[in-house]
């Protein structure tokens, strides 16, 4: 086994609402991973994963707090780090990749400078030395005439060359984690493909880790190696990418499974998960699962169900597989 | 030549040649509204006794009150070419002379104040921006209220009240004490002592809209996108504010501070008048109350020159901050 590059335990990320209650997106968080990994967190939209991602380098927007948990970078934990060590950390060890890359990039600045200026920041070379790693990773991220690039303003160039840029500006430090959050969902599904095969390319090659956060079954069945399965703020089933795909333990994993949609086989109704995911401020106090669940039973009734090994390495959130 | 044509150069070469046909129509404009106001200028100026049927008949025919209308503008644009913009009625001398006399006195007064004014409410505006409900920024807010909905006059009349009055730390009003002939540094000393009062009101009240814009905008730019990007490249904070959230937050602070900078050679005329400050605002004040017509044109001309120009210098400001503008 190599080492965990990133080890999170019973993460916690806390929001006090206008209303005065307090809600937790990520409810103790656990999950780890290795260095040169491609780790997937996976789940509906709302379920937490990408306050998850934020959450790791401490850009939860506020008024959240991460109130628990622990979350070692290599060895040190980052949830007690100062900010000029979290400055020092973020953009050159841990580099994030977000969804739209229309709103991402400062509208008012050169693809250039704003890669040169984070070239500049971590790796303390000249004006010229980054002007050189700029066209470098431009040209890395298979951007033609990078040259040219270099100069033009983030609206003069499309979604997937702009989608480039922003995984150029992660890459140019050379960082040991990339957090990838919903990377190709503004895309066009054309687009999709090629930024993920791209993006894939280029952590393996370079012996990256990567989490990539989805809601893509599709996705994480192509670039993962580890899976979690994030929903309602917990994380309720983890394995191996076969384990997750072809046993999937989680009553809702297997209800998520059974609602992507395939090219193979024809269906008259599609199918999806009866009812909706519960209100922050209301999660049910035992399964949070157990309204939507369809094998709720007698062992579920009345606690929370714990983080039960199904097989080595494979665990899930469910009474079921309670010894 | 697609470079140039997306160059700032030849969008600031387009906008000035856009003021021109409106410098043209202001004209007019002013022209027309002067000649439809009830009087003539002849109905005041000889106070309570009037003139003589022979003084009134030489000024007529020397100001050619009497030609047609047609005429009069067509000799109006004519002079103005040549940056003959008449005789005042009251003073006997070239408008021109007069405004530019003045001018210098308002200048003194209004480019420090909106420059001070502009670097506390956009900084303020920043640290409220950034606290936003808490104790500062709460605080902040209410005084930036009363900034702009106390009327300035009576804000004018408290500090003269409570400074000069009371506890007699500065000169009522005036430019300089005209009584104590200084020169030299005390003379600079002296004049500084009387834009004070006038400069606070001002500041004041600039500062208070530059600080709202600048609160709300930088507020709505903190919530942006890029600027997580820019966290997460791990930039220090001081870096992410400055750099990459005020350039975007700028564009309506230029507006308002550009608003102001056109309504300069009008002068704050309701600050000058209450501090006796012998500025253009006061200027105009007197020639619309005295019909001096000449005077009046004159400075409506002087006035819309600086509003057209000012809100060129915004576009060509926003065209450096932004530079999609400049790609339409």
């Amino acid at each position: 086994m190599q080492d965990k590059l990133l080890e999170v335990t019973d993460l916690t990320t806390t929001f006090k609402l206008q209303s005065g209650s307090v809600v937790s997106p990520v409810d103790h968080a656990s999950f780890f991973v290795r260095k040169g990994e491609v780790v997937g967190i996976v789940g509906e939209s709302g379920c937490g994963k990408s306050m998850t991602a934020t959450s790791i380098i401490r850009l939860i927007p506020p008024p959240g707090k991460i109130t628990e948990g622990r979350v070692l970078f290599q060895g040190k934990d980052v949830v007690r780090m100062r900010s000029q060590e979290l400055s020092a950390l973020r953009g050159a060890h841990i580099s994030t990749i977000f969804q739209d890359p229309l709103t991402f990039l400062n509208p008012v600045y050169t693809i250039g400078r704003q890669i040169g200026e984070t070239v500049r920041l971590h790796l303390g070379v000249s004006k010229e030395e980054a002007r050189k790693r700029t066209l470098e990773v431009l040209d890395m991220v298979k951007i033609p005439a990078p040259e040219r690039v270099a100069k033009s303003y983030p609206f003069e160039l499309s979604g997937g060359m702009r989608q480039r840029v922003l995984i150029a500006i992660a890459m140019c430090c050379n960082p040991e984690l990339i957090i990838a959050d919903e990377p190709t969902t503004a895309l066009d599904v054309t687009v999709q493909a090629q930024i993920l095969s791209l993006l894939t390319g280029l952590v393996r090659e370079k012996n990256i880790s990567m989490i990539l956060i989805t809601h893509d079954m599709g996705i994480v069945a192509d670039v993962c190696d580890r899976l979690y399965v994030m929903y309602a703020g917990q994380i309720v089933e983890s394995g191996t990418l076969d384990d997750i795909f072809y046993r999937p333990a989680h009553p809702y994993t297997k209800a998520l499974l059974n609602s992507v949609l395939t090219i193979k086989e024809r269906r008259e109704v599609i199918a999806s998960i009866p009812g909706v995911v519960p209100d922050i401020e209301h999660f049910p106090k035992d399964c949070r699962f157990g309204p939507r669940c369809q094998e709720r039973c007698e062992r579920c009734a009345g606690m929370e169900p714990g983080l039960e090994e199904v097989s080595p390495g494979h665990f899930a959130k469910c009474a079921l597989y309670r010894r | 030549m697609e470079n140039f044509k997306n160059s700032l150069l030849w969008y600031s070469i387009k906008r000035l040649l856009q003021g021109i046909p409106l410098i043209i129509i202001v004209v007019l404009f002013c022209f027309a509204v002067i000649q439809l106001a009830p009087g003539t200028p002849l109905s005041l100026l000889g106070g309570s006794d009037g003139i003589t049927p022979e003084q009134e008949a030489y000024l007529t025919e020397k100001w050619g009150l009497n030609d047609s209308l047609f005429e009069q503008i067509v000799n109006y644009c004519k002079n103005m070419l040549t940056f003959d913009l008449g005789d005042s009625y009251r003073l006997g001398r070239p408008v021109m002379e007069v405004i530019l006399e003045r001018l210098p006195t308002t200048l003194l007064l209004l480019l420090p104040s909106l420059a001070i004014a502009s670097v506390l409410g956009v900084s303020v505006g920043m640290y409220c921006a950034r606290h936003m409900h808490t104790l500062g920024d709460n605080v902040m807010s209410v005084v930036a209220l009363a900034g702009y909905s106390v009327p300035l006059f009576w804000i004018g009349q408290m500090l003269i009240l409570i400074f000069a009055n009371t506890l007699g730390w500065l000169p009522v009003s005036g430019l300089q004490d005209l009584r104590a002939n200084h020169t030299g540094l005390a003379l600079v000393w002296d004049v500084f002592k009387h834009l004070i009062l006038p400069g606070s009101c001002l500041v004041f009240y600039y500062s208070a809209m530059i600080l709202r814009v600048t609160r709300t905008k930088m507020s709505e730019v903190l919530q942006m996108d890029y600027i997580k990007t820019a966290r997460a490249k791990g930039l220090p904070e001081r870096r992410v504010i400055r750099g990459h959230a005020l350039r975007n937050a700028l564009a309506p602070v230029v507006t308002v501070i550009g608003m102001e900078m056109g309504s300069l050679v009008m002068g704050a005329t309701v600050v000058e008048s209450v501090f006796g400050y012998p500025g253009t605002g006061r200027l105009l004040f007197d020639a619309v109350t005295k019909r001096d017509y000449p005077l009046i044109a004159g400075m409506f001309f002087f006035i819309s020159v600086t509003v057209i120009l000012a809100n060129i210098l915004v576009d060509i400001l926003y065209a450096i901050i932004d530079p999609q503008v400049r790609y339409n």
